[in-house]
């Protein structure tokens, strides 16, 4: 069977048999997922690549470590997750992360990586809006918006993400679009 | 249904899990309250914002840039025996350190062999009261006399005393008068 037919534990399990293509493989179905959730957290695509990295570099040396318990998916994005906080806490003590980070010149829109050709001025000023007050928001809200609205997992998988019962992680989201929603009043996005 | 209650329900209400009575409530004070209707709105078009937002992809060398780094990984993987001879515990070279924790064994043995039971005079406190006055041995009624005891000597020479006066009252005994008493033979 070919590798891009495998599920995701079929795959891990191939590469902790020693098949390296199999990773090959999960770097190609994550990558991108990993980056948008990392991106939307930090709101910064370097630090979000880098930490993307390292969180395909802990896959590779502690392969074993996974048990097919939980959704492969999950363990990964608990991995990002949590070094995407840890990287999170570090700039917020280096001071350097400030709105300055999302002028007009931010990288995002200058990367050619944007795939979608219609978007226009006013699309892109919702998106920095967006993300000015998805970096305003605290972490738990914001994890939670993340996976649930941009990277579209179900409440099930959130909850293993990050840890908590169902019922708390439905209720964040809630509260987390409603503050996501007065600070975009706030900032003038809406 | 009041204003907080919905706000409470709002993502229930899209994710369609609200129970049927909740669902009649909650859009029946959607009709009614403006402010929440207009709440609902801007929520359900943030939604459609959030979903636009993941338009984004890796860099164009973010797959090669991590290979280079497995690379240096496996080529730069130690065995345990590389990896424990550059431990620096405090800072020391591993030689050096082994040199410091031999050297404090060393030390500790030698204190104790020098500080053992044989090499300190034996001092039996037993014998002395807190207070420094020499105590009875319980069997005899004797005092007891440790060597070089300034407590013993002082009794030593009390004893002198005490016999010298014995002898001059038996060499004088006839001639001494009791004061108070008549001499009776």
């Amino acid at each position: 069977m070919p590798d891009y037919q495998l599920t995701d534990e079929e795959l891990i399990s191939r590469f902790q048999n020693g098949d390296v293509r199999a990773f090959d493989q999960i770097i190609y179905r994550f990558k991108d997922r990993l980056i948008i959730f990392v991106y939307r957290f930090l709101g910064n695509q370097e630090r979000a690549e880098d930490i993307v990295q390292d969180t395909f570099m802990k896959v590779y040396t502690h392969k074993h470590s996974y048990r097919e318990i939980a959704k492969f998916s999950t363990w990964l994005y608990t991995i990002a997750g949590n070094l995407a906080r840890t990287e999170l806490r570090k700039m917020k003590r280096r001071k350097t992360y400030s709105l300055s980070d999302l002028s007009y010149d931010d990288k995002e829109y200058d990367i050619p990586v944007i795939k979608d050709p219609s978007s226009s001025l006013e699309k892109r000023n919702i998106g920095k809006s967006i993300q000015i007050a998805l970096n305003e928001l605290p972490a738990d809200f914001k994890t939670m918006i993340i996976l649930r609205d941009i990277q579209e997992l179900s409440y099930e998988d959130i909850s293993r993400i990050v840890g908590v019962p169902i019922g708390t992680v439905k209720s964040r989201i809630n509260r987390g679009r409603l503050k996501l929603q007065n600070l975009l009043k706030k900032i003038g996005g809406r | 249904m009041n204003c907080y209650k919905f706000e409470e329900n709002i993502s229930a209400f899209i994710d369609g899990e609200l129970t049927q009575s909740l669902r009649i409530e909650f859009t029946h004070h959607k009709e009614q309250c403006e402010n929440c209707n207009g709440q609902l709105d801007d929520i359900l078009s943030l939604l459609v914002d959030l979903k636009g937002l993941g338009k984004i992809t890796s860099s164009g060398g973010f797959v090669s840039s991590l290979q280079d780094r497995i690379e240096d990984y496996n080529n730069t993987k130690e065995n345990y025996i590389q990896r424990l001879s550059k431990v620096r515990p405090f800072g020391f070279r591993p030689a050096a350190a082994i040199g410091v924790a031999a050297a404090i064994c060393l030390l500790t043995i030698s204190s104790f062999l020098l500080f053992q039971e044989e090499a300190i005079p034996e001092f039996d406190t037993t014998k002395y009261s807190q207070n420094g006055s020499v105590l009875q041995n319980s069997s005899s009624g004797e005092l007891s006399e440790p060597i070089g005891n300034p407590i013993a000597s002082r009794h030593d020479s009390i004893n002198g005393l005490t016999d010298s006066l014995d002898i001059i009252r038996k060499r004088y005994d006839d001639q001494i008068q009791t004061v108070g008493h008549k001499k009776t033979k």
